[in-house]
């Protein structure tokens, strides 16, 4: 709860409370505190609930990547550690869900990927790369082998720049990943193809710290986000 | 200190200077009316949308309870 949130409650309860007490003892003066402390309350948690405005200035780029990938018929993001010529790691949108990637043929100029169509798709710089700077900025470590224990900087990073509460990460045989309190209201199912960078920036760190591609597989919006994703090897494995 | 507090603070700063030197509850809501009405045009577009219709409900009691005054006030001069 932020602290805006949290005094406009107390100011709210405390406003009721004097106007009740005001108006039994028939105060009018002490009914006017009540008052004025209930509006003054109502105020700062209507401010509360207000969208940063951050998300007006991601929202309209987001739109857009997600108009490209419905055109180019992306069926899956997939995240890539970094390689050569990509040194913050990269996002592959697959056009088919059996993907072929060769990691050795992608260039940064190319951001249309074409070949078969296993082969095709669209290659960007992950949205979220900046943020995994800050992670590492944060840490004073390269994120490289870190494991899952990343999600602690994810978390404490994410919280100080006021983006999201909490994150976590578990391995099993896949990765499922649970980020509360996500500052954007945006958030939908259909970010399975391209996420926001709050979402994109641990799918990233996460990538990079266990050292193998990630394919986004589902993303559950429920009191927080949930994202499925799916190893896929090292970087290795798939030059 | 952004615009958002800025606003919270100067609606504040009137209520209280409103509860010093206002006694009676009517000419108080009166004053928190027009505060309100005042915040909202001076400072409507810094307010977020999601702020802006918590603003707009308390204005709208505020003026059902302003038209009670009224209806009242009249009723006790046709008296």
């Amino acid at each position: 709860m932020n602290r805006k949130l949290a005094a406009g409650i107390f100011l709210l309860i405390l406003g009721i409370v004097t106007g009740f007490i005001a108006t039994l003892n028939a105060n009018q003066h002490l009914l006017n505190a009540g008052i004025g402390a209930v509006v003054i309350g109502t105020v700062l948690i209507a401010f509360s609930f207000a969208k940063e405005s951050s998300e007006h200035l991601i929202l309209p780029y987001h739109e857009f990547l997600k108009k490209v990938a419905a055109f180019m018929e992306i069926k899956k993001a997939v995240y890539i550690p970094p390689f050569e010529g990509f040194p913050d790691g990269a996002v592959f949108l697959a056009a088919s869900n059996e993907f072929e990637i060769d990691l050795a043929r992608l260039d940064k100029g190319n951001i249309f990927v074409s070949g078969r169509e296993k082969e095709s798709g669209i290659l960007l710089e992950a949205p979220g790369r900046e943020i995994v700077k800050k992670f590492e900025e944060f840490a004073e470590v390269d994120l490289k082998g870190y494991g899952t224990a990343v999600s602690e900087i994810c978390s404490s990073v994410l919280k100080a720049l006021k983006l999201a509460r909490d994150v976590e990460i578990f391995e099993d045989d896949g990765l499922r990943i649970a980020i509360d309190g996500v500052s954007f209201g945006f958030c939908s199912d259909e970010c399975r193809l391209i996420q926001c960078p709050i979402c994109s920036s641990v799918l990233l760190a996460a990538t990079k710290a266990i050292g193998e591609l990630i394919a986004v597989e589902e993303i559950r919006i429920g009191e927080g986000i949930e994202i499925r994703a799916k190893k896929l090897g090292g970087i290795e494995k798939w030059m | 200190m952004d615009v958002e507090e800025l606003i919270v603070l100067s609606i504040a700063i009137f209520i209280i200077l409103c509860f010093i030197f206002v006694e009676s509850t009517e000419v108080f809501l009166v004053l928190l009316l027009l505060c309100l009405l005042a915040s909202f045009e001076l400072a409507g577009f810094f307010i977020p949308k999601e702020a802006k219709s918590v603003l707009k409900s308390m204005i709208y009691l505020l003026l059902i309870a302003f038209i009670f005054i009224v209806v009242k006030k009249a009723l006790e001069v046709l008296k």
